[in-house]
């Protein structure tokens, strides 16, 4: 609108210059021309010469770990550019990349932005944006770039006990972490033969025919598997990612689940949300993946009761192994459906994670004690060291 | 009762020194309020937090928008002081400047947009009524503060002051507030745009160079304005939403953004105009000053008799005889004389509308002889002179006026009733502007066609008349002065021509002499004048530009000036001497060619004298007037043979004598002078950079410079060894030495640049060794031009920089 108002000004001039034909008006009012068209040309060329690249690697990320990019601004014209704003808009919490540069003829910029990822999801990687001007600022121009890939940022994993034998009596090997066990020798499968698998589990037959490694899998011991079920139903979980219920749940839930997965268990996830995600129960990275970028997109959208759910899901999961609930809901309609699935010399594992904590109005929070009775559950508060939870006190250890 | 308005401290007007003062405090005030800005502090999420640098700390000085907007404001009023302002000039500079410092002041006070808007206004209205109300003291008006204010609401000149420091004022308000406080440098040039176009195109076209370096300060300063608060308001915007700052520092853009602005500047400047004539007519028709005319006034586009002097265009001669005369005066010649013309409005000269008596035939003129000073019957040294006219053809009907050989004194035959218009006291006149017949002349004369008139012709000497005095009767002080609605500019510039004419003048006499020889010898004389663009004095636009002009430029010219320095003048309408031998009998023959304006100037004791501005090649001055005498007049008319007036017109190249110390052509000689010093420090600059090489930094600098042209790096990452290397590379070409003189040189710099000792150690080595390779320097640097042209074409890789991670 300025610019309007400026160039009818310089056109009055103009043409008062020109009838009354004075040298030094003119002189005036070929400056403003002159320097309008020179800016106007200077922003046109400059704004071409322009080009943003950004080298950022694909895939997964996960909460925690620092996400490095590295951007490119080139200025290929023959003109400098005082100043260039380069804007990054992608939707990263907390992240601002943008950038003041000033670029010479020929000269491009290169430089790292790096961001700790906060919150899980699934980010697109732009669009950028470019914004330039000439020198006198007359003719300001905004590039915009679109987005250049996306990269999905799974939820934080922290060091969790085996959940398969939480509440339940002690079992041989409970206690024992870390790589699948050989035992029992029930081969199942062949599978490609990973280094980490001792000599004993190379299936040599297969080997000989294939001409390459090939280990044998095998059925985890019977019961051993593990129900993660997530509350997400709308309107239980509050506060702001990352310190919100939802997070934490979210969080337990891939915790949980990549523990087991570790140790060799088949793990199954159920959620209330609004797709009744259900994923069944599976061993191995696929099968953690699958779990992973579910919870990476998962969303306390859901509006199915919570008990219907486990009503539904937990007599067919009775026998296969241990279930863990993780829900914020104070009400206990799941306390009933959750004793259901529990077994004798094994109760079923319920992770309250305390919304009060996150700022819900919900006026009490406190366990009733018969629940204890039934289930084995545990309290997580805001602020708890998720990766120091202790199975005796069933909850985080300060 | 009121006591006087010098004792209350409350009406005392700003003086000159109250105003710097002001100008001093504002400064203050803008520098205590300028703005002070932390660093910015970005939390950046997982990494180290990123300090945003301020502006400040950006190493963008946050007082060149200041010194540009000064600089434009002052230069924009500067341009206005040269033009009209005059000796106001340097309050209107002051004023301009007192804007821009309150601008600042305000800005950085207070946020509020409208309490910084008021607080301009009402500073301004204090400061611009505080000068004018001192400038009205300064031109007389005195009394209380009250008689001031009246004073100035009442003058035409107070209100025009007022309104141009106002202009000065709100331009420098402007300026500041936009460019400091809203960082918007184009809308801030906008108002210095339209004043300067304003003010260009509506003064005198001689005016209109005058203010070329105010505007071309004006031009610079905007154009970097524009740019650096382009530059700044970024910067700020950066340092507020804490986006960090890489690459080159803001003094990049500032160098930019000043390059850009003395280019376009000088583009501009060099660029010829579109149109060089004035064609403003065609679109409005407001009309120059010299369309007004008196309704009788008889405006001759041939030449003749006329009642009103109004120089204007071309003058067509015709010869057609109008009388012939006889006259007791020596030599058998006089000058004619018609009508007095003392009313003078808008360059121009009228018949005053005065008094007039009524008399029969051949009653005596009535001159009061109360034998009070400075009355026609007190005056000394005058002698009567008679003179016989016989009318030819239709000469009575084209002269209405009686025709006397000086000042009238009497008209003994004439049979007809016969008016006298002039000065009276009482019945009685002081002096004589014009007589005619109540029935008109063509009717009063007698069957011959012949009257015999007498006058008086001044025979005072030069010496008398140096000592006449100043002391005038109370009648003649009216025409002493130009008109107080007299336009403020050509009024200015008439005095300063009148100045400058009548330098060295100690009594009215010698100003009176010199200006006429002044314009005697310095002005063309010509009947084809050119055009007088609209809205300027022809007098003026004579003066100042087109230095050619006739007799009633020449008079009116000289009337003007004498008037704008208090002696009293007017101008006479009448005939020259005529021309001699072309009547048979003895007589002069007057024909149209003839008719004539000259000027007279009072002086006391003596009465009106004659004196002969116009340098016709023909007329000369006579008597008094004739007294110090310059050198023989330029003209370009063509003399065919003595005493025949020329018709031809200028065909020499006009090379006229510039008599004035106007700003203009003094600023010409200043642009001339400033351009020579630039050349000279430019090239010795350059000069001394080629030949003077004693420290590593200036090797590594020249260095530095071919590997840029050359597009062989980037010279911020090379060592100097390293410069040295890829210089070889365009310097030597094959030549062994080439190269191992650079080398030998890099490694003398080195051992400088990491040695213990003193830079000074080892200075001479380093000069010596630059001495054996600077003859090659700019072949290297050409090059590696070259070179760099090549790797710049289509595909070349670009300079790549690496910036910090965030």
């Amino acid at each position: 609108m300025y610019r309007a108002a400026l160039l009818a000004v310089v056109a009055v001039a103009a043409f008062f210059a020109y009838i009354n034909g004075v040298q030094l008006a003119f002189a005036v009012v070929y400056a403003a021309i002159l320097v309008t068209v020179l800016s106007l040309a200077w922003s046109l060329i400059a704004a071409r010469g322009v080009s943003c690249a950004r080298e950022a690697p694909g895939g997964t990320q996960m909460v925690g770990e620092l996400f490095s990019q590295r951007f490119q601004v080139s200025n290929r014209s023959f003109l400098p550019i005082p100043l260039i704003e380069m804007r990054d808009l992608a939707q990263f919490p907390g992240y601002r990349a943008s950038r003041g540069l000033s670029l010479r003829a020929h000269e491009e910029a290169i430089w790292d932005s790096e961001v700790r990822l906060l919150a899980r999801g699934r980010y697109t990687l732009g669009p950028t944006e470019i914004r330039l001007a000439d020198p006198f600022g007359l003719f300001p121009r905004r590039l915009r770039f679109p987005a250049d890939g996306s990269v999905l940022v799974y939820p934080a994993i922290y060091h969790m006990p085996d959940f398969a034998f939480i509440g339940a009596r002690a079992g041989l090997d409970s206690d024992r972490g870390g790589r699948p066990r050989d035992l029992p020798p029930s081969a199942s499968g062949i599978r490609e033969h990973d280094p980490a698998d001792g000599i004993n589990r190379i299936h040599w037959i297969s080997t000989a025919r294939k001409g390459r490694l090939m280990s044998r899998t095998f059925d985890a011991e019977e019961g051993s598997d593990l129900l993660v079920v997530l509350d997400l139903r709308r309107g239980l979980h509050y506060g702001t990612a990352p310190e919100s219920s939802l997070e934490y749940a979210v969080t337990l839930a891939a915790s949980i689940a990549h523990g087991a997965l570790r140790h060799g268990r088949a793990v199954a996830l159920l959620a209330t949300d609004r797709e009744l995600t259900n994923i069944a129960a599976g061993r191995g990275d696929a099968q953690e993946q699958l779990i992973m970028e579910s919870l990476a997109l998962a969303q306390a959208d859901g509006q199915v009761g919570l008990g219907d759910v486990l009503y539904r899901h937990i007599p067919a999961w009775r026998t296969r192994g241990n279930i863990v609930l993780i829900t914020s809901d104070p009400s206990g309609e799941w306390v009933e459906a959750m004793a259901a699935g529990s077994q004798p010399g094994r109760k079923a594992v319920a992770i309250y994670v305390d919304a009060r904590s996150f700022q819900s109005p919900a006026r009490t929070s406190t366990i009733p004690a018969q629940w204890r009775l039934v289930l084995d559950i545990w309290t997580i508060r805001r602020g708890d060291d998720l990766s120091r939870l202790d199975p005796v006190v069933g909850r985080a250890v300060v | 009762m009121t006591s006087p308005a010098s004792t209350q401290w409350w009406a005392e007007p700003l003086s000159d020194l109250a105003l710097v003062i002001l100008l001093a405090l504002a400064l203050v005030a803008a520098v205590a309020a300028a703005p002070v800005r932390s660093p910015a502090r970005v939390a950046g999420p997982g990494s180290a937090s990123v300090v945003v640098r301020s502006v400040r700390q950006l190493g963008a000085p946050t007082w060149v928008s200041l010194v540009l907007a000064l600089l434009l404001a002052v230069s924009t009023a500067g341009a206005l002081a040269v033009t009209v302002l005059g000796s106001l000039g340097l309050s209107g500079c002051l004023v301009a400047a007192i804007g821009v410092l309150m601008a600042q002041a305000l800005a950085r006070l207070t946020k509020s947009r409208a309490l910084g808007i008021l607080g301009l206004v009402v500073g301004g209205m204090v400061t611009t009524v505080a000068i004018t109300l001192q400038v009205a003291a300064g031109i007389g008006a005195g009394g209380s503060l009250a008689g001031l204010f009246q004073q100035v609401i009442a003058s035409p000149a107070s209100a025009q002051i007022f309104a141009l420091l106002v202009v000065c004022w709100a331009t420098g308000a402007w300026v500041g507030w936009l460019a400091l406080r809203e960082h918007e440098g184009a809308i801030a040039c906008a108002v210095p745009l339209v004043v300067l176009v304003a003010d260009l195109v509506n003064i005198p076209q001689i005016l209109q160079a005058a203010p070329a370096w105010p505007v071309v300060g004006a031009m610079v300063s905007g154009l970097a304005l524009v740019g650096w608060t382009h530059e700044e308001r970024q910067l700020v915007r950066w340092s507020e939403l804490g986006v960090p700052w890489s690459g080159a520092r803001p003094q990049r853009a500032l160098g930019m953004v000043a390059g850009a602005a003395v280019v376009v500047t000088l583009v501009a400047l060099l660029a010829p105009p579109l149109n060089r004539t004035n064609i403003s007519e065609r679109f409005f028709h407001s009309g120059p000053h010299i369309s007004r005319t008196s309704p009788s006034a008889k405006i001759a586009a041939i030449s003749g008799y006329s009642t009103a002097v109004v120089p204007g265009g071309p003058i067509r001669q015709v010869r057609d005889p109008v009388l012939s005369y006889r006259t007791s005066a020596p030599g058998g010649e006089v000058y004619l004389r018609g009508v007095a013309l003392t009313d003078f409005s808008n360059g121009n000269w009228y018949p005053a509308p005065g008094a007039s008596v009524t008399l029969k035939s051949g009653h005596l003129i009535p001159f009061q002889d109360s034998g009070a000073q400075g009355t026609a019957a007190t005056e000394l040294d005058r002698k009567e002179v008679s003179l016989t006219v016989t009318y030819l053809g239709t000469g009575a009907q084209e002269v209405p006026d009686l025709l006397y050989p000086g000042s009238p004194s009497q008209t003994p035959n004439l049979p007809a009733v016969y008016r006298v218009q002039g000065e009276t006291a009482g019945h009685a006149l002081l002096t004589v502007d014009d007589i005619t017949t109540e029935a008109g002349l063509a009717n009063s004369l007698p069957s011959s066609q012949t009257i015999t008139t007498y006058g008086t012709v001044s025979e005072a000497t030069a010496q008398q008349l140096e000592s006449a005095g100043t002391d005038y009767p109370s009648w003649v002080e009216a025409d002493a002065a130009l008109p107080p609605e007299a336009a403020f500019i050509d009024v200015n510039e008439l005095a300063a021509d009148a100045t400058a004419m009548a330098a060295g003048a100690t009594n009215p006499y010698q100003i009176a002499i010199n200006i006429q020889n002044a314009l005697r010898t310095q002005e063309i004389y010509t009947l084809d004048p050119p055009p007088v663009p609209a809205g300027v004095w022809p007098i003026v636009y004579f003066l100042n530009d087109s230095h050619r002009g006739y007799c009633q430029y020449f008079a009116s010219a000289m009337g003007a000036m004498l008037r704008t320095l208090g002696i009293p003048s007017r101008l006479v309408s009448g005939f020259g001497p005529g021309e001699e031998g072309r009547l048979k009998n003895g007589e002069r023959l007057i024909t149209e060619a003839d008719a004539h304006t000259w000027v007279q100037v009072y002086f006391p004791h003596y009465g009106w004298v004659n004196f002969e501005p116009t340098p016709d090649g023909f007329y000369q001055p006579t008597g008094a007037a004739a007294a110090s005498t310059g050198p023989a007049p330029t003209t370009s008319a063509t003399v065919p043979h003595p005493g025949v007036r020329s018709t031809g017109t200028n065909t020499a190249p006009i090379q006229p004598t510039l008599h004035r110390h106007h700003l203009g052509r003094v600023l010409g000689w200043v642009e001339l002078a400033v351009a020579l010093l630039l050349v000279i420090v430019l090239v010795l600059g350059a000069l001394r950079w080629w030949l003077w090489v004693r420290t590593p930094g200036q090797l590594r600098r020249r260095l530095a410079l071919a590997v840029r042209l050359g597009r062989m790096g980037d010279p911020r990452c090379l060592t100097v060894t390293e410069l040295a290397r890829a210089c070889a590379t365009v310097a030597s070409r094959g030549n062994l030495t080439g190269e191992q003189e650079l080398m030998l040189l890099a490694a003398v710099a080195d051992r400088i640049a990491f040695s213990d000792q003193p830079p000074t150690v080892g200075a001479e080595a380093l000069a010596a060794g630059w001495g054996r390779v600077r003859s090659a320097y700019p072949g290297m640097l050409w090059r590696a031009w070259r070179r760099g042209r090549r790797r710049a074409g289509p595909g070349a890789k670009p300079t790549v920089i690496r910036l910090q991670s965030i």
